[in-house]
């Protein structure tokens, strides 16, 4: 049961993906047609990657990336795709860099993905229709909120007495105390 | 025992039914012995509830698995202390919790004012017995952790993986001994607008308490951004999840308080705004709660869903929030202020702008956390609401209030002249405008980053002018030494420089948050021998050499472990080890990352996946592939220390002491207009 458990984040399942992205993993293939079959495939793999790609890589990446970034992950409840442990997610993220290394926009990947595994992934809402709504809580609280205030201010301006200050009893002795206090505290304002 | 727990429960509850009734109508009455009756409720209903959580742990500990409940959050294999904290790890228990927590501070609340406030207090009690009385009937009725089930089972399920970390026993317990204290001052509000008494005396009275509060919200926050960068293994520390925002909601609306309420103490302003602010707060704790345990909303938080406490908290909710507004019309005649605001150049125009931003930011995290409910109610679509909306949304208002934080402490109160600001602003703004040019210069030009360093740079130098100000004035005039002038001008006045400190750390953490805009990642397979380079933001390049894999059997679970040697620019540093842990009972895989800490940057290592882990296990595959993740996370560090910093700064503002001696200076004589509100506390106060 435990390796059943263990199973669960086996990279075997992903090893392809890692052999041909790195190209050095023992494949384990026994017996010498097979290996050079297997040899034959990685060259033609070689060959056929610069082939089709139609982006430079840096590029693709960027690309890959900016879609990713906009996709919740179907696999892990909560989290984006691009921190999404899980090794289907990873299968989700490889599938995303070669649309982009094929020259799909990030946004035609997002969409694509999102026709595929449903809308409730999309992690960045439209700017249109019902989307455009969760934009425009922002705006719409700042300035719902900035204009209370100011009609409130407007009160608290006029509202309320005004404060007057009128001198108290002071002995001689506090009054010295009070101006070298006040003295002193805009020296250390002055230096400041 | 556990017959004896659901018992007391059971007492409880009528208890606190009966003590909230007694409250209530002594108060109405002006009957002391049923007041007094109300009081002592407080106390059984504590002793009561203790018992029941008690209880609860006693069958944890029992491995008593016919309970439901001890049945879904533990087996035989799980250690004592987690099976401890088992009271808090279904939302069963944590609702028992919850009670516990408030029943204890109630106690407290109530006892510290035995004597005084006696006005105040037959409201306080009847009103903290009710949302008692609450808790504890969604525990018996909709939720009840003493359930039997059909049968015995010979074990349970176990822990959730994730909650199996030292940090999950800390985060829950902090972040709801804040919801709960919250409901300390929420009930004094109540209890003024009841008994009419609108001055600052309740706000005087639970200052401590919302202090009390704010410090273990911020924390159980801060713990809980821990426990996500250690345990779910992806690298961050905060991601938006809707129990996070839940979490973060009234410490919005509280920081607001914090900061309004001075107003009010200092000049008799905003009292309508005050009390809708903390009614707000309490609300959007208990929101938190429900949030938490409803599994509403997707979250990882979120192990269950139970749509009929769902129910009965809305139900609650929405109660709690037409009485609170009910309240507040009845009472709308006695907010009137006692002074007006004589410019929109002062410290009171700057909190005004403060709370603004705060409740801006607070309703725009519920509504991007309620967005996916909201549109599939409305339209039958489910439209999720992820990191990126709020970050931008947040970011921007993040940053404008770091750059109030500079402004508000240092503007003058009541009318700020120009002079005034040239004169506390020079340095500041010189600061600024030096760190933003070396910034630029040294290559900083991501937007967000670049001014979040030349605003905290701004504010920080406003907070140490502040400091060394008052030092200096106070070396002067007492002929201290500057450490001495130091420490007693914070003795003498802890509320506020307690305050700068905590604003100090609240810009430490800002930029903590701003090193994320560097970090760097890579993904790579490798085999025993083989490494991997990476390259940080600082300069320096860290050589990642994967040694070994080992994989061993472990109370309740195996693990699966890698190490990894780290090189510093070709300088052996450190050994990481990264694991994937394998739970038996619940048959779930957690990963354990490995960290490199350093002052400015965190070196964070994953397991992300094994090549043949069954071939591990057995022994028989010495040298598996692995996949790593490698991040180089510039300044997370400063995320931590401005917690630390943020946290000792509260409690600076929180120690008991001496309240700062008056000034023998001339006493300020309002020429006020007589106002047919008045009461006769106030007109003592005056008259004292």
């Amino acid at each position: 049961m435990m390796m059943r458990i263990l199973g669960g984040f086996d990279a075997k399942a992903s090893r392809g993906r890692m052999n041909s992205r790195l190209g050095r993993r023992d494949v384990r293939l026994r017996g010498r047609g097979l290996r050079s079959i297997a040899l034959l495939v990685a060259a033609l793999m070689l060959v056929a990657v610069p082939m089709t790609a139609q982006v430079p890589a840096e590029e693709a990446q960027k690309t890959a990336d900016a879609a990713i970034a906009r996709l919740r992950s179907p696999y892990c409840p909560g989290l984006m795709l691009e921190v999404c442990p899980s090794s289907q997610a990873e299968l989700l993220r490889d599938s995303i860099r070669t649309a982009a290394a094929q020259g799909q926009s990030a946004r035609q990947i997002v969409e694509d993905v999102l026709a595929r595994h449903g809308e409730e992934w999309r992690a960045v809402p439209r700017r249109s229709g019902v989307g455009l709504v969760a934009w425009m809580i922002l705006p719409l609280a700042l300035v719902v909120g900035g204009l209370v205030l100011w009609a409130r201010v407007k009160v608290m301006r006029t509202q309320g007495p005004a404060l007057t200050v009128a001198p108290g009893p002071v002995s001689d002795e506090e009054r010295v105390r009070l101006d070298a206090a006040l003295r002193e505290f805009e020296h250390a304002e002055d230096a400041a | 025992m556990t017959q004896i727990g659901e018992v007391a429960l059971w007492v409880a509850f009528i208890l606190a039914l009966w003590g909230a009734v007694m409250g209530f109508a002594g108060g109405r009455r002006g009957r002391g012995d049923w007041v007094l009756s109300a009081e002592r409720s407080v106390y059984a209903v504590l002793g009561l509830i203790a018992v029941a959580s008690t209880a609860i742990i006693a069958a944890f500990v029992g491995n008593e698995y016919g309970y439901k409940y001890v049945a879904g959050y533990s087996n035989r294999e799980l250690s004592l202390f987690y099976k401890i904290t088992g009271l808090w790890a279904g939302q069963t228990g944590s609702l028992v919790f919850w009670a516990l927590l408030l029943a204890l501070f109630s106690s407290i609340a109530v006892f510290q004012n035995r004597r005084r406030n006696r006005e105040f207090m037959p409201y306080v009690s009847g009103t903290l017995l009710l949302v008692l009385a609450f808790f504890l009937g969604v525990v018996l009725f909709a939720s009840n952790p003493f359930q039997l089930m059909d049968f015995t089972p010979a074990d349970g399920r176990g822990l959730n993986p994730q909650l199996q970390n030292y940090w999950m026993t800390i985060h829950p317990p902090t972040l709801y001994l804040g919801f709960t204290a919250f409901t300390i001052p929420f009930a004094f509000a109540v209890s003024a607008l009841l008994s009419g008494r609108l001055d600052t005396r309740w706000i005087t009275t639970t200052r401590r308490w919302t202090l009390l509060a704010w410090f273990f919200l911020t924390n159980g926050i801060i713990f809980g951004m821990m426990w996500a960068y250690v345990e779910l293994g992806w690298g961050g520390y905060w991601f938006w999840d809707p129990v996070e925002n839940a979490s973060l909601l009234p410490w919005l609306t509280g920081t607001a308080f914090l900061h309004s309420v001075m107003i009010q103490e200092k000049r008799g302003m905003l009292k309508m705004w005050n009390v809708l602010l903390i009614l707000s707060t309490f609300l959007l704790s208990v929101f938190a709660t429900f949030l938490t345990r409803s599994g509403l909303i997707e979250s990882v938080h979120s192990f269950a869903q139970n749509l009929t406490i769902s129910w009965i908290f809305l139900g609650f909710l929405s109660s709690l929030i037409v009485a609170s507004a009910a309240l507040v019309w009845w009472r709308r005649d006695a907010f009137a202020p006692e002074n007006r605001l004589e410019s929109v150049l002062s410290r009171e125009a700057a909190f005004l702008l403060n709370n603004l931003v705060f409740v801006a930011a607070m309703f725009t995290v519920m509504w991007g956390t309620l967005f996916p409910l909201i549109s599939e109610g409305f339209t039958g679509q489910k439209i999720a609401v992820g990191p990126p909306f709020f970050n931008r949304v947040n970011i921007p208002l993040g940053l404008f209030l770091l750059f109030l934080l500079g402004i508000g402490p240092v503007i003058a109160w009541r009318k700020a002249t120009g002079r005034n600001l040239v004169r506390n602003f020079r340095a500041p703004v010189g600061v600024a405008l030096a760190v933003a040019a070396v910034l630029w210069m040294t290559g900083v030009r991501n937007t967000y980053a670049l001014l979040t360093f030349v605003l905290g740079s701004f504010t920080m130098t406003t907070i140490v002018v502040e400091f060394w100000k008052g030092t200096r004035a106070r070396a002067r005039i007492e002929g201290e030494g500057v450490f001495a002038a130091f420490i007693h001008l914070m003795e003498r006045n802890r509320r506020r420089y307690g305050g700068y400190v905590v604003h100090a750390g609240f810009v430490v953490m800002f930029m903590g948050f701003a090193g994320s805009a560097y970090d760097v990642e890579k993904q790579v397979a490798l085999r025993p021998g083989e490494h991997i380079d990476i390259a940080s933001p600082f300069g320096h390049t860290y050589r990642l050499t994967y040694q070994a894999m080992s994989a061993y059997p472990a109370t309740n679970m195996t693990k699966v472990i890698a190490s990894v040697e780290v090189a510093k620019n070709g300088r052996r540093v450190d050994v990481l080890t990264a694991e994937k842990r394998a739970y038996k009972q619940r048959e779930e895989v957690a990963s354990e990352v490995g960290i490199r800490r350093a002052w400015n940057e965190d070196l964070y290592l994953i397991l992300a996946g094994i090549d043949d882990v069954n071939a591990v296990i057995r022994g028989t595959n010495p040298r598996p592939v692995a996949t790593f993740r490698v991040l180089v996370q510039p300044l997370v560090p400063w995320i931590w220390l401005g917690g630390l910093i943020m946290a000792i700064g509260t409690l600076v503002a929180l120690w008991p002491g001496a309240e700062p001696a008056r000034p023998a200076a001339p006493r300020q004589k309002v020429a006020r207009a007589p106002r047919a509100a008045d009461t006769e506390s106030e007109r003592e106060l005056v008259e004292a």
